[in-house]
């Protein structure tokens, strides 16, 4: 690349302006502002005369026992949740992107729905649909001789139906990405392994996954950052509960907002989220390189 | 593309620009919160002289579509017409117990006037946001009120709203599954009515409760028939009492002693249930009994929950209201003048007109005395109605203090480990994981476990009191506001 | 001997083709289940779930009526709902997408001071929830007097548009071989003009894809419209679904059903029309 003078560099930035002003007033205004809340008591009994009160609000939280519950359930959620969407993304790209599959565009057309309708608004119909008694999940397991089952009533099943309904909210999305990934592989590539008399499995092992290695991790990664603060799922589809054994940091620190109106410890919870998650992803960064993708 | 096979070094590189834009982003951060904490907003309202010139206030006020949306447009449109000088904004899709309230408060933003309820409203007078009302009403005015509605809209003795209904649960029944039509008069025979109706066939459950699904707010009317209750009078939760766990025991007894109630039903099961004739009760308000008549028709009735003939008391479940607050002009910005066509506006929608509408139009129990006399009076009286009527007069207040809050999620934590560990745990454990439950989300949400002295309460800034003592003095002798 | 290999192999791939189609259609009903279900409840007369069998998942024609969707359409201002909303997507995606197609090929082409920083910042503060942001946005907006205004909720939604629209050309761009520009540059263009007039339109797929996916932004958020319209003129059509469908107590689910095919189906045509896009448009976005 050409090195360009100073003047240039200016010039570029002003390319870029629109992108600098957004970071810094509706990134790290509010960012801020809400970790300036977290060191103070605003809430219902300080509402206009709120102070700094230090760490006394991310101590409460520590010593109410609640924090350890919250992380559990987030980690089961982000966790249980990629571990399903981005193997079967990859599984039904790979099965799309077989040379000669019939009826492609179809199958590619009818998955979109998931992805192309608004998730606020299918949420509830997935909520409709798991009712223990008269949902119609439970109506057709009966027909095949299943009992039904209690998706939203039990701490268990209800964990489990808040990832099944993530499973199908975000599968055409990483269908599409490995797709695409996958068809950016040159074709050569392919012919080359079958005349070397590669099966198919020999070509996932041998050509996919070395050439994929760091974008998959990319996807993986930032599947899992962008389902560990996934708010709408677990607020709409059981409402944290049965209980609270649904619950995750950043549903709480809603709670914790406007169910108690205590905003300075619900912002407490929702930087202690952020800051998980910085510590996953420098983390994750460290082993898989995963940012490297960015260059 | 990216070569697999980067030298060490560059990776080395990468991390390292990680964490210093990490850094970079924590100090910017860190500047911006220091610079936001120095310049903290500070407004002080205007108070502009009160002129018989156009007022505008903003309502957040007709709630969800339907009757009662119905009956707020219509008087409404006859406020208009009294006081054409004063223009009222209406948001109707803001409900009550809206998050939008305390975020506008905040930025002084909040409208003039809010519907809400009555436990909401005492959430947000304790954090400051309404005004107390009380110097503006004399005693005449407020006894208008019955007792029960109007001490629901006070806290440590201020009023802070006024209540447009009052409403709560009873018990709906179907008078085609109940001897002779006639609704149990104790709670023993409604166990034997609802066992009849049990043994009609599988699927039958006459006494259908999901309690697994309640937070406790159907669940509380059994606590006073026992003898207890939620929070003592200092506030301290006490749900793990022997008559808290004594009614609990007995509910859950329709379960697993008298079989006439099952696990697992949401409250949409026990709906279908009852509108199916599969059960014969069901603890429910007046807002789905358009839903009840349209699936059975003249066979719905309406009665107060049965007497406890164990204790010789009477269920109580918590009768709440909704009414019409003022915003404090800290949380609003409004002018005297604002202030004045509030307390008009509020005064003419809770008025009697306005609840013989909303009565005719949402079913809505009146909060005036006067309007209950005429409802009385003029030929509503059939069941469904003195049902609703022989209710009223057993109930206990909604609690509007803080500590409520932390009753709701305790109480469907240990519910549903009740209901779904029956046989691992006891139903007096369960009271006192409840118990524990609500103390420790008291803690960790940093409410007190003991009355909130007033000092506490509402802190007034000095500059909104001052607003406050200049409005009332002139303005209620110039425009004689005669309540 | 020969032919008996290839019959063999004849019989591998159909086996394969037929497990991978049983897969697929095993997959297509998975996904257009709810949907499916909830287009026959907007049709069907029923108030709740509960009434919902198996039996009526074929639909009788004789049961099914248009009532749900009449009454959204005829008493509510269903048209200012769906203007309002067609206002705020059409010029957050316009501003969103125009300001990160110059921030998008700067990024990827030019030498801009703390790139890296930059990159890495939109990529952490992409880290933050939405709704820790919606109470400070308030009241920013607030102070700047754009609470209950066009103009504040195109602005927030545009930003939110620019950012990861700029992300997704920034990655498509830095995949377009130099040579493109580099022989415009010998035909006389500028760096700037060979930017703009060369790899803008080799990168048409991108920017169609980011189109699509900054529109759907504002015509499916609820949060911030809830927070900062209280105007009803100024409703959108997720605000006026959550006033429909919403009872006082309990949800009626026949005109939710109704709303929800009603908002849904233009986003899906969208997303039909466009389809091409969305895989060329990926085909790089997120990698190298």
């Amino acid at each position: 690349m050409v090195k360009k003078i100073g003047s240039w560099n200016l010039r570029s930035l002003l390319f870029i302006l629109p992108v600098i002003v957004v970071l810094i007033f509706l990134d790290f205004y509010p960012i801020a502002y809400s970790i300036y809340m977290s060191f103070t008591n605003f809430g219902e009994f300080h509402f206009f005369n709120y102070s700094f009160i230090g760490l006394e609000n991310y101590i409460r939280i520590i010593r109410s026992g609640f924090l350890w519950q919250l992380l559990w359930q987030n980690a089961i959620y982000a966790f249980g949740s990629v571990a399903l969407f981005a193997p079967l993304g990859f599984i039904i790209a790979l099965v799309m992107n077989q040379r000669g599959l019939r009826g492609k565009t179809f199958y590619r057309t009818a998955i979109l729905f998931p992805w192309a309708y608004p998730a606020f608004i299918t949420i509830l119909i997935w909520q409709g649909m798991l009712d223990y008694r008269f949902g119609i999940i439970n109506e057709l397991l009966e027909k095949i001789g299943i009992k039904p089952i209690y998706w939203l009533g039990t701490p268990g099943t209800a964990m489990l139906s808040i990832i099944l309904v993530n499973l199908w909210l975000s599968f055409p999305y990483y269908s599409y990405v490995f797709t695409s990934a996958m068809q950016s592989i040159p074709t050569e590539l392919y012919e080359a392994a079958e005349m070397d008399g590669y099966g198919p499995l020999g070509r996932l092992k041998n050509i996919i996954m070395p050439m994929l290695s760091r974008q998959i991790a990319f996807v993986v990664i930032f599947g899992f950052i962008f389902t560990w603060n996934n708010f709408y799922i677990p607020f709409l589809l059981t409402g944290g509960g049965p209980g609270t054994s649904t619950q995750i940091l950043i549903t709480y620190s809603y709670s914790s907002a406007f169910s108690y109106l205590q905003f300075g410890i619900g912002a407490a919870y929702s930087v202690i989220s952020i800051l998980v998650l910085l510590v996953v992803v420098i983390i994750a960064n460290h082993y898989s390189k995963m940012m490297t993708v960015l260059y | 593309m990216t070569s697999t096979n980067q030298p060490a070094e560059s990776k080395k590189k990468t991390s390292r620009t990680a964490i210093y834009a990490v850094i970079i982003v924590v100090v910017i951060i860190i500047i911006a919160a220091v610079a936001i904490s120095m310049n903290q907003p500070h407004k002080t309202t205007t108070i502009t002289p009160l002129q018989s010139q156009k007022v505008t206030i903003t309502v957040w006020g007709s709630g969800s579509a339907g009757g009662e949306a119905q009956a707020f447009n219509e008087s409404l449109a006859s406020f208009e017409a009294q006081y054409p000088n004063i223009t009222v904004k209406d948001s109707p899709a803001i409900n009550v117990a809206s998050t939008t309230f305390p975020t506008a408060a905040h930025a002084h933003n909040a409208p003039d006037v809010y519907r809400d309820t009555s436990d909401n409203g005492g959430a947000l007078y304790a954090s400051g946001l309404l005004l107390n009302l009380t110097p503006y009403l004399n005693s005449s005015y407020i006894n208008s009120f019955t007792k029960g509605t109007i001490t629901d809209w006070k806290l440590n003795g201020a009023l802070y709203g006024i209540p447009v209904n009052t409403n709560g649960i009873a018990l709906y029944y179907n008078k085609a599954l109940v001897p002779n039509g006639i609704p149990p008069s104790n709670v023993w025979q409604m166990i034997q009515d609802a066992k009849n109706v049990t043994a009609m066939g599988s699927g039958y459950y006459g006494l259908a409760y999901g309690i697994g699904n309640d937070y406790g707010y159907r669940f509380a009317a059994w606590f006073p028939a026992f003898g207890g209750s939620i929070f003592n009078s200092t506030h301290y939760p006490v749900v793990n009492s022997t008559q808290d766990i004594a009614a609990m025991s007995f509910v859950w007894n329709w379960t697993v002693k008298y079989h006439v109630d099952t696990v697992g039903l949401t409250f949409a099961d026990e709906q279908s249930l009852f509108e199916s004739g599969k059960s014969a009760f069901m603890f429910d308000g007046p807002w789905d009994q358009s839903t009840y008549e349209k699936a059975l028709g003249s066979n719905l009735g309406v009665t107060a929950i049965p007497f406890n003939n164990a204790t010789g008391l009477w269920p109580e479940p918590l009768w709440g209201s909704v009414g019409y607050v003022i915003s404090a002009p800290i949380a609003s910005g409004a002018n005297s003048s604002q202030i004045w066509a509030s307390l008009k506006f509020v005064e003419f929608m809770t008025d009697n007109n306005s609840q013989v509408q909303l009565f005719k139009l949402a079913g809505d129990l009146p909060s005036l005395i006067a309007t209950g006399n005429y409802i009385e009076k003029n030929n509503f009286n059939d069941t469904v109605i003195s049902g609703w009527i022989a209710q009223e007069a057993h109930t206990q207040l909604f609690p509007n203090f803080p500590q409520m809050a932390a009753y709701w999620t305790p109480f469907h934590t240990a519910a549903t480990n009740l209901e779904q560990n029956s046989s691992k745990v006891t139903v007096a454990s369960i009271m006192n994981q409840m118990e524990q439950l609500i103390i420790q989300t008291l803690n960790s949400e940093g409410i007190p476990l003991s009355v909130i002295p007033m000092s506490v309460i509402s802190i007034q800034p000095s500059d909104y009191s001052t607003i406050l003592l200049q409005i009332s003095v002139p303005e209620i002798a110039s425009n004689t506001i005669k309540f | 001997m020969k032919n008996d290999k290839g019959k063999y192999y004849r019989r591998i791939r159909m086996a394969k083709r037929i497990v991978s189609h049983l897969f697929l259609i095993l997959i297509v009903i998975f996904s257009i289940f709810p949907i499916y279900y909830v287009l026959l409840m907007s049709l069907s007369p029923l108030s709740n779930l509960s009434q919902m069998s198996v039996e009526k998942l074929i639909p009788n024609l004789t049961y099914l009526t248009t009532g749900n969707y009449a009454a959204i359409l005829y008493h509510y201002p269903f048209l200012t709902w769906l203007k309002n909303t067609l206002i705020f997507s059409a010029s957050a995606t316009f501003f969103g997408v125009l300001l990160a197609i110059s921030s998008g090929l700067a990024l990827s082409r030019m030498n801009i001071p703390l790139r890296k920083v930059i990159l890495y910042m939109m990529l952490i503060l992409s880290l933050f929830p939405f709704v820790i942001m919606v109470i400070p946005f308030y009241f920013m907006f607030s102070e700047l007097g754009l609470v209950n205004s066009y103009t504040g909720l195109i602005i927030a939604y545009s930003a939110g548009a620019v950012i990861f629209a700029s992300w997704l050309i920034k990655n498509y761009v830095e995949m377009i071989p130099k040579d493109f520009e580099e022989a415009a540059q010998i035909d006389g263009y500028t760096k700037t003009g060979a930017l703009f007039r060369v790899v803008l339109p080799i990168a048409k797929p991108v920017v169609i894809f980011a189109l699509v996916l900054s529109f759907m932004g504002p015509y499916t958020d609820y949060a911030l419209a809830g927070q900062l319209l209280t105007n009803p003129n100024m409703y959108t059509m997720a605000i006026g679904m959550y006033y429909v469908s919403q009872g006082t107590v309990s949800m009626n689910y026949g005109t939710y059903s109704a709303f929800a095919v009603l908002m849904g189906i233009p986003i899906f045509l969208l997303f039909f029309a466009f389809q091409r896009y969305l895989v060329s448009g990926f085909s790089i976005a997120m990698y190298k």
